[in-house]
């Protein structure tokens, strides 16, 4: 089965947890107030009300306006919903590109505003998480965290 | 016994990244150090990850494995500080045929991937995009314990695990695909992991592994 955001949309388990701090982060776009769109008004506007009750999140707190999805930003918007993005990341950290080098959150932002190839990379890898990240709470497989608190202490299996 | 070539290279923080981490997960199989061992490993590492020495080491019937790290385009795979190994203009050793390639590298799965299936390679492992992770702006020693980098490395690991477990690609690809759930979810979960979340979806969506196009999703690495 191809790799795709659909794909990846309809297999996910519904039971994908987030922290309240996690609402913080950008989605979309609102068109009338020309700004970048946080989960928890995302998950406002357009979450299943079963959604919205696990994450602590009431219908009122949904912006006034529509709210685009990513799929349907013009250029102009995606660039600056993506420079929403790169502002929250993490300020000790720098995304390496194997034969291409590392790049702070800022160059990736100078990248971004000039459209370079790293800029455009970044601009879709970035939609298309967004793209994601949307699915995922219109379809209803995100759930608020019901444990322990995440950890950046992942740990993957490699034993299988 | 089946022969494993491994392919790394540090003349880069990126590259020193990616031998580091598979050197700690893929290169310390037990595989390699049981006893007896059920594979050969044979390092054609660092100042070794040159044209002479790759062609050496491929150049046996025995050769089953070939794992990479390394840079790459559509159309090529480089060695040490730059130096070509395989591109898409020359025709790869004959005796890819019947071998399993997985080069962690950027793009190579686009063409020089197919052109290694065409000649007779069971399946190739690889990536048509540039293959990129976060990990820490001042490196850590050592860089196996960079948190950031740790989730996209292993990640890519776990194709050589499993093929080093004798699995085939469709196993190995249900627990690449469960992980990288995992690891996505983790990342979706803070309210800054959203630029990491996009760059490990961006690797996983331009993943190439055996199937129609890409070699036998059958495949597998047999220990005799």
């Amino acid at each position: 089965m191809a790799i795709t955001v659909a794909n990846l949309v309809r297999s996910a388990p519904d039971d994908i947890e987030l922290p309240e701090e996690a609402l913080n982060q950008t989605v979309g776009w609102l068109s009338n107030e020309q700004r970048p769109v946080s989960l928890r008004e995302f998950v406002a506007a357009q979450a299943p009300a079963r959604v919205q009750a696990s994450l602590h999140v009431k219908p009122w707190e949904a912006p006034k306006g529509r709210i685009k999805r990513v799929t349907e930003l013009d250029d102009d918007e995606l660039r600056h919903m993506v420079l929403s993005v790169l502002e929250e990341a993490p300020p000790e950290v720098v995304l390496s590109i194997v034969g291409d080098g590392s790049y702070d959150a800022a160059a990736l932002a100078r990248a971004v505003r000039r459209g370079t190839p790293i800029g455009r990379q970044v601009i879709e890898a970035t939609s298309r998480h967004i793209e994601l990240l949307e699915g995922l709470v219109e379809a209803g497989k995100i759930k608020g965290l019901t444990h322990e608190e995440t950890t950046r202490d992942l740990k993957i299996d490699l034993d299988f | 016994m089946a022969r494993v070539v491994g392919i790394e290279q540090n003349y880069d923080i990126v590259l020193q990244y990616c031998q580091e981490f598979r050197k700690a997960h893929v290169y310390s199989h037990g595989s390699f150090t049981g006893n007896p061992p059920s594979h050969t490993l044979i390092r054609s590492f660092d100042d070794d990850a040159v044209p002479k020495v790759i062609s050496r080491a491929v150049s046996s019937d025995e050769g089953r494995f070939i794992t990479g790290s390394g840079h790459g385009t559509y159309r090529s795979f480089t060695g040490q500080r730059g130096v070509l190994i395989w591109n898409t203009v020359s025709k790869p050793p004959k005796h890819v045929a019947g071998t399993i390639v997985h080069l962690l590298s950027c793009r190579a799965g686009g063409l020089l991937g197919l052109l290694f299936v065409q000649h007779g390679a069971a399946a190739f492992w690889g990536y048509t995009t540039d293959f990129k992770f976060f990990h820490e702006a001042n490196p850590p020693n050592p860089l196996t314990t960079d948190q950031y980098a740790k989730s996209f490395i292993q990640l890519d690991a776990i194709i050589d695990i499993g093929i080093l477990n004798g699995y085939d690609a469709a196993r190995i690809h249900n627990h690449l695909e469960a992980e990288f759930r995992k690891a996505y979810g983790s990342m979706i979960a803070r309210s800054n992991g959203a630029a990491e979340a996009a760059a490990l979806l961006d690797n996983f969506v331009h993943l190439v592994s055996p199937g129609r196009t890409w070699g036998d999703p059958g495949a597998s690495l047999s220990p005799t």
